[in-house]
């Protein structure tokens, strides 16, 4: 019954079936919600009611999403992924369903906002932390192509939803769509679950084979505590699973990502919403500003593939964290240079190098998550990760818009967004420094002592150097002994 | 004393600066505005004084507008609008240009030549409506121009101006209602449920707005006081009209007009509602579902028969180790017992 324990990730083989899921999950939650503002005219004109209003059911999908992301992958660790993206799947088709039934506009924030929102929480960062889980050395290329699908998503299924609205109105297309995020299901049923060596944290990776039984052991005897199909639900056990999963929060290098995250997506969201308005404060035409933002989102996509291949490239690798802070910097400077393209001339080349960097950053953010807390809590991880995003979506393009509006020109809520992205940069920037000084100063005391030591280590003595380092040290030194025993 | 005559020129710099900048737009433009507009600030307050932008480059098809504030009493009502077309020195080409107009006006439509074709002489111009020639043409020496005043729907129609020489040059001014947009897509919507219509009118205010549906080719007008539970008629705002259809059947499908009453005339939008029932969009919708179910059983079971696969042949790997051991085993106990038996 068990699937037998792989090596290592296989980077390939059944890891591609995962890539293409997680590619459709993307297109059926990421791209649905952003094609939910096409149905807006509609909404508009069937019940009577203002922009504003009907605006409100896109931020509660964005937000439900983003918020309930955290219970996505406590249920995808609890119980199973393949169940968790189901029943995401079930919940979101149910919510578009019935919002075709819809009587009010309250029915629809309801259905199409909360129900079709926690839907779509469940599904989407269990999918991501499962391509993590079946790629190594490729993550990031399969990163890329499985995030590329919310811009081909967004790009195809924008016209389709168009076209279905026109012949089926708003109700058939609601109900057409809500068969076609069912689809989720069948992206569940992908996610063939996989046991990894590495993931328990006792052990680190380099550990030699007669090291692993305990390991396994223990990691056993966690399983068993935590899984509730077996045991009766017991109130410690609830507490010690929960901490068991969610003490990489008190990890200081993942405390550092938080806050620099919740610093990018304050600087990034209010961009998408007004470039457009911004562009036609400067006199571009209607036309033009559409085709912006049509460059954008293409961009996007090629930025996500791209910088994931890239990013993969052996001398790459090493510095994935410098090539996400670097791609969040100049998404940061873009938006600084932007009050000061008054045409279309000028901000055809903003759209495609934010475009771009906006791709190459969603890419590596998993990639980035994984290597901070290691394989396996990246699931929870992720799920916190998506979860500060919610907050500075919802207060961010208000505050720009109330920016604009008290001092009537968008320069400086774009210099706002710009320098938060700057600083969630640097802050990562400063962080690595830090950690790389303290490294130093490690390998200098460690390789004061016992060098000989490490070419005939049986692991309990490296375990023991090795224990107060976290993760990332760790994965140093395994690299350091590999080298030496290989000699 | 010399910083209160400073303090006096400031202002008044300040105020010759603030009347250029209210004459508006660019430098060059506000020179040509100053030619042609004629700024009588004595007059009716209802009247609207608007600066034109005059921009007269040479091309045949650019038309000139402007508005004077009328200087008379009994008009005042009124506005004055002066529309000039620029003529072409092509034979042969025509210019159109399409006026619209809602409500009652005294307006100018004068034809002018320009000054590089002053060489043509002798030139004929004749105003026409159809085959009806306007009298009382003023002339100046390049322009020549008639004046209407427009008070209903029988003065409406197609000016054209004539200038006969060694070759014929006309311009055709089209006065017109304003037109409303219905929708070319027909409104989809279902039995039982409520269809939405609506019409707008861009920019001109219609006086009240009626709504037809048709009846083989007679259009009847709906009276929603009469059939209040099958149709409500709103006027959102005055330009725009929403007409509810409750209860939708079958039969409800068809052309409606949207009826849009101006001073000069009517204008009429045209609409097309489409009734489905619940069945259409339910067919593709189990279409997707029933392919999402196939899908996810053939999932599951390549997952069921490639764990079984794994099994077997863990199994046969365990088979063939438990033999190898075995093998050994009998290997090494025949080597201690030879051994012992050496000794």
């Amino acid at each position: 019954m068990a699937s037998p324990r792989h090596a290592g990730p296989p980077d390939g083989g059944w890891g591609w079936m995962i890539v293409a899921g997680c590619f459709l999950v993307t297109i059926c939650t990421r791209a649905v919600t952003r094609c939910i503002s096409i149905f807006f005219v509609e909404f508009q004109a069937y019940f009577g009611q203002d922009y504003a209003r009907t605006a409100w059911i896109h931020s509660i999908v964005d937000c439900a999403t983003m918020l309930c992301a955290p219970l996505g992958s406590l249920i995808s660790n609890h119980v199973s992924c393949q169940v968790g993206i189901m029943l995401g799947g079930l919940l979101a088709s149910t919510g578009l369903i019935l919002s075709s039934f819809a009587t009010r506009l309250e029915h629809l924030y309801l259905s199409l906002g909360v129900l079709t929102g926690l839907g779509f929480a469940l599904c989407y960062s269990p999918a991501i932390a499962m391509v993590g889980k079946y790629f190594n050395k490729r993550k990031a290329l399969a990163y890329g192509i499985a995030m590329s699908g919310s811009g081909i998503g967004t790009f195809i299924l924008a016209p389709v939803v168009q076209l279905l609205i026109e012949q089926f109105s708003w109700r058939g297309a609601l109900l057409i769509l809500g068969g076609f995020v069912l689809n989720l299901c069948v992206c569940g049923a992908l996610m063939r679950p996989i046991a990894l060596k590495e993931d328990h944290k006792t052990a680190p990776e380099f550990l030699e084979q007669d090291y692993v039984p305990e390991a396994q052991k223990q990691d056993l005897k966690r399983m068993s505590i935590c899984s509730p199909l077996i045991k009766v639900w017991s109130h410690e056990c609830l507490c010690y699973c929960s901490w068991k999963e969610y003490d990489f929060l008190l990890m200081p290098g993942f405390m550092v990502l938080a806050v620099s995250v919740l610093f990018m997506a304050y600087g990034c969201s209010p961009l998408f919403v007004y470039l457009v308005p911004y562009a036609l404060s400067v006199g571009v035409s209607h036309h033009q500003a559409a085709f912006l933002m049509s460059i954008l989102g293409v961009i996007d996509i090629i930025g996500n593939i791209t910088f994931g291949w890239l990013t993969d490239r052996r001398c790459l690798k090493k510095h994935r964290h410098f090539c996400y802070l670097f791609a969040v910097g100049m998404d940061g400077l873009c938006c600084l240079f932007l009050p000061v393209l008054r045409n279309f001339p000028l901000l055809v080349p903003f759209s495609f190098t934010f475009g771009y960097f906006d791709g190459a950053y969603v890419t590596l953010i998993p990639v980035v998550t994984a290597d901070v807390v290691g394989t396996s809590s990246l699931s929870s991880a992720l799920g916190v990760v998506y979860f500060l995003h919610a907050i500075p979506y919802l207060v961010s393009p208000p505050v720009a818009g109330w920016l604009v509006d008290t001092t009537g020109s968008y320069t400086a809520s774009f210099l706002l967004c710009g320098f938060s992205m700057i600083f969630s940069s640097t802050l990562l920037c400063f962080a690595r420094l830090a950690k790389k000084i303290k490294r130093t100063h490690l390998q200098s005391l460690s390789s004061d002592t016992h060098t000989k030591q490490h070419v005939w280590t049986n692991g309990a003595i490296a375990y023991s150097v090795t224990a107060e380092l976290d993760q990332k040290d760790v994965e140093f030194l395994a690299v350091d002994t590999n080298s030496y025993s290989n000699r | 004393m010399p910083a209160a005559f400073s303090g006096k020129r400031l202002r008044l710099l300040l105020c010759l600066s603030l009347s250029f900048s209210l004459s508006g737009g660019s430098p060059a433009e506000r020179m040509m505005a100053t030619q042609t507009v004629n700024q009588q600030t004595h007059g009716s307050p209802s009247d609207h004084l608007t600066l034109g932008h005059n921009i007269s480059t040479p091309g045949p098809d650019l038309a000139t507008k402007v508005f004077k504030q009328a200087s008379g009493g009994n008009v005042s009502d009124v506005t004055f609008v002066e529309y000039e077309v620029l003529l072409p020195g092509v034979s042969g080409t025509s210019v159109e240009k399409n006026i619209t107009l809602d409500h009652g006006t005294r307006i100018e439509l004068s034809c002018r030549l320009d000054n590089k074709y002053s060489h043509l002489k002798s030139l004929q111009v004749t105003w026409k409506r159809g085959n009806e020639t306007v009298r009382h043409i003023n002339k100046t020496e390049t322009s020549w121009s008639i004046q209407l005043r427009i008070s209903d729907n029988s003065k409406l129609g197609s000016y054209s101006c004539t200038l006969k020489g060694e070759e014929e040059i006309s311009a055709t001014f089209h006065l017109q209602v304003p037109k409303i947009e219905g929708k070319e897509k027909p409104i989809i919507s279902y039995e039982g449920d409520t269809a939405i219509m609506i019409c707008k009118s861009f920019g001109y205010t219609p006086i009240a707005w009626t709504w037809y549906m048709t009846n083989g080719s007679e259009q009847i007008a709906i009276n929603d006081t009469l059939l209040a539970n099958k149709y409500v008629i709103h006027r959102i705002s005055a330009n725009v009209t929403h007409m509810k259809i409750l209860k939708l059947t079958k039969e409800d499908s068809g052309v409606y007009w949207c009826e849009a009453a101006f001073e000069l005339g009517k204008s009429k939008g045209k609409l097309k509602l489409k009734v489905l029932s619940l069945m259409v969009p339910l067919k593709p919708f189990l279409a997707i579902v029933a392919e999402v179910v196939i899908l996810v059983t053939i999932i599951f079971l390549y997952e069921i028969y490639s764990k079984k696969k794994e099994k077997s042949a863990e199994a046969e790997k365990e088979f063939d180790q438990v033999e190898q051991l075995n093998s050994e085993e009998s290997n090494g106990l025949e080597n201690s017992s030879a051994r012992h038996r050496k000794i």
